[in-house]
């Protein structure tokens, strides 16, 4: 019998993860899975993760752990999505300095995972890189292609100014 | 690493593939991306350029709330370009007028009738939409059924507006009317609206009855109209109050919490008129606000004598002699 403490994660690519369960249950996936499974020392596959991603995913979880009983708030499964007041720290940013591609892998893990601070701050770094740029530049900063013709785009460039704010 | 866990064996160093490139993100992250955005719009504006598989979702939250003020001359023509636009809009599939929650009309009216004097270099012989005696005509009328074409409608707020009597007419509102004849009455409850510096030379508000009266509930309303002066104010009695029954529709919403603001005789008496026929005495309004109340508690007196039993907030937030004192100066 190992430590009831621990419990081991299993990458889709079979790198193993043995990892403390009260950092694994910032994820709701994962705390909803142990909750089914009871006392086991059966493995936990994650078969859309990567183990490049899990590491991230797990020491992010980690320098959070204290932040774990938020998870229990009344607004962590909320329906109003717009509350997306996360606050991102230094640390946040240093831990999201990552190139773009895993930047993006962590955020549609930590979705999977329903790990709502993960998501919260990956898209709070995502939207602020975008903040104060023009459709080339987004398009450059993501190696996005533009799909528009230049009439579509002017098109929709008109329609766009009903959406005033004041 | 810190925290024990430990890789065993198999792991790449690198990610795999990119099936997650900002072009092809799963649409609920590309979501939380852009709700992130805090609703900048131009952020917004620009993401809904970037591609086409972030245009839909980009305009979700850019048309989420909308702010329409358009210049003071040309109102009605402006206004029927602006719901033309997104009823043109919802024929031709892409239907903007979906994603709107929250919208605000502001008249931009700044030529009420104490102001002409000080505004006569405003008196614009161009424009279409004044009347006689100054006002800006906004064709209030145009605006019922508007849940037809924002049918997710959470807040409505009209904002500075004037009202003209329909027996004046405007060559040009006849179409106006039309357009808006033909679509479907809306049925969905509206959680705010709010009505405010609204303007009538005539006594003649049916027009904002029958906005609120297009709605079957209303979570929150918000009534404030203009302050008018003393040569003015003889035509807002409570008799042309009691008019208001003739003239509003007999059905008329069930209203949750009500809140008035430039609160004078005539309000309360149509608001008092408004709850009796709603059924807001009988128990489903919960709240009376009242702020900057020109009258004295008097004024309230029968108004508080139906609601009281059911009432669970009542703020009467009056200055009767401040109005005193300056009135007499």
């Amino acid at each position: 019998m190992g430590d009831s403490n621990r419990l081991t994660l299993v990458a889709s690519d079979g790198g193993k993860f043995v990892v403390d369960k009260e950092v694994v249950q910032m994820s709701v996936l994962l705390k909803n899975m142990i909750e089914d499974l009871g006392e086991t020392d059966e493995s936990i596959p994650i078969p859309n993760v990567t183990s490049p991603v899990l590491t991230k995913v797990i020491e992010f979880c980690e320098n959070h752990r204290t932040d774990a009983a938020r998870t229990d708030g009344p607004n962590v499964d909320g329906d109003d999505a717009r509350m997306r007041t996360a606050v991102v720290s230094d640390w946040d940013r240093q831990f999201f300095d990552v190139d773009q591609d895993l930047m993006f892998e962590i955020i549609v893990a930590a979705n999977y995972l329903d790990i709502k601070s993960l998501v919260d701050v990956g898209c709070k770094v995502v939207a602020d890189m975008i903040k104060g740029k023009s459709p080339q530049e987004i398009r450059d900063l993501f190696d996005i292609v533009n799909d528009f013709s230049p009439e579509e785009e002017a098109a929709l460039r008109k329609e766009n100014e009903w959406a005033n704010d004041r | 690493m810190k925290g024990g866990h430990s890789a065993t064996h198999n792991m790449p160093e690198s990610s795999s593939s990119l099936p997650h490139a900002p072009a092809h993100l799963p649409r609920e992250i590309l979501l939380m991306l852009l709700e992130s955005l805090d609703g900048d719009k131009e952020a917004l504006r620009s993401c809904s350029l970037v591609c086409r598989a972030w245009l839909s979702i980009s305009r979700s939250q850019l048309f989420r709330a909308i702010y329409f003020r358009p210049p003071h001359t040309g109102w009605t023509d402006c206004f029927v370009r602006f719901l033309y636009f997104f009823l043109t809009s919802q024929r031709s599939g892409s239907d903007l007028g979906r994603h709107v929650e929250d919208l605000t009309f502001h008249g931009g009216c700044r030529r009420v009738p104490y102001l002409l004097d000080k505004y006569n270099d405003l008196d614009d012989s161009g424009s279409r939409d004044r009347s006689e005696d100054g006002y800006v005509s906004c064709q209030l009328h145009v605006l019922v059924r508007l849940g037809s074409v924002f049918p997710r409608l959470k807040r409505l707020a009209l904002v500075d507006l004037s009202i003209e009597s329909r027996t004046q007419g405007h060559a040009h509102d006849g179409g106006v009317d039309h357009t808006i004849a033909v679509l479907p009455e809306d049925r969905s409850p509206l959680g705010e609206l709010h009505i405010h510096q609204i303007h009538s030379h005539m006594d003649n508000y049916s027009d904002i009855f029958q906005v609120i009266c297009s709605f079957p509930e209303i979570g929150k309303l918000s009534l404030g109209f203009t302050w008018q002066p003393e040569r003015l104010r003889i035509f807002r009695s409570s008799e042309a109050a009691s008019r208001f029954v003739d003239e509003t529709p007999n059905r008329c919403p069930v209203i949750r919490n009500l809140e008035l603001g430039n609160t004078d005789q005539f309000l309360v008496s149509i608001c008092h008129a408004l709850m009796r026929r709603s059924g807001g005495f009988e128990g489903s309004l919960h709240s009376l606000r009242c702020r900057r109340g020109w009258m004295g508690i008097e004024t309230f007196r029968p108004l508080l004598a139906d609601a009281r039993v059911h009432l669970r907030e009542l703020n009467l937030d009056l200055f009767e002699d401040d109005y005193r004192d300056w009135g007499s100066t």
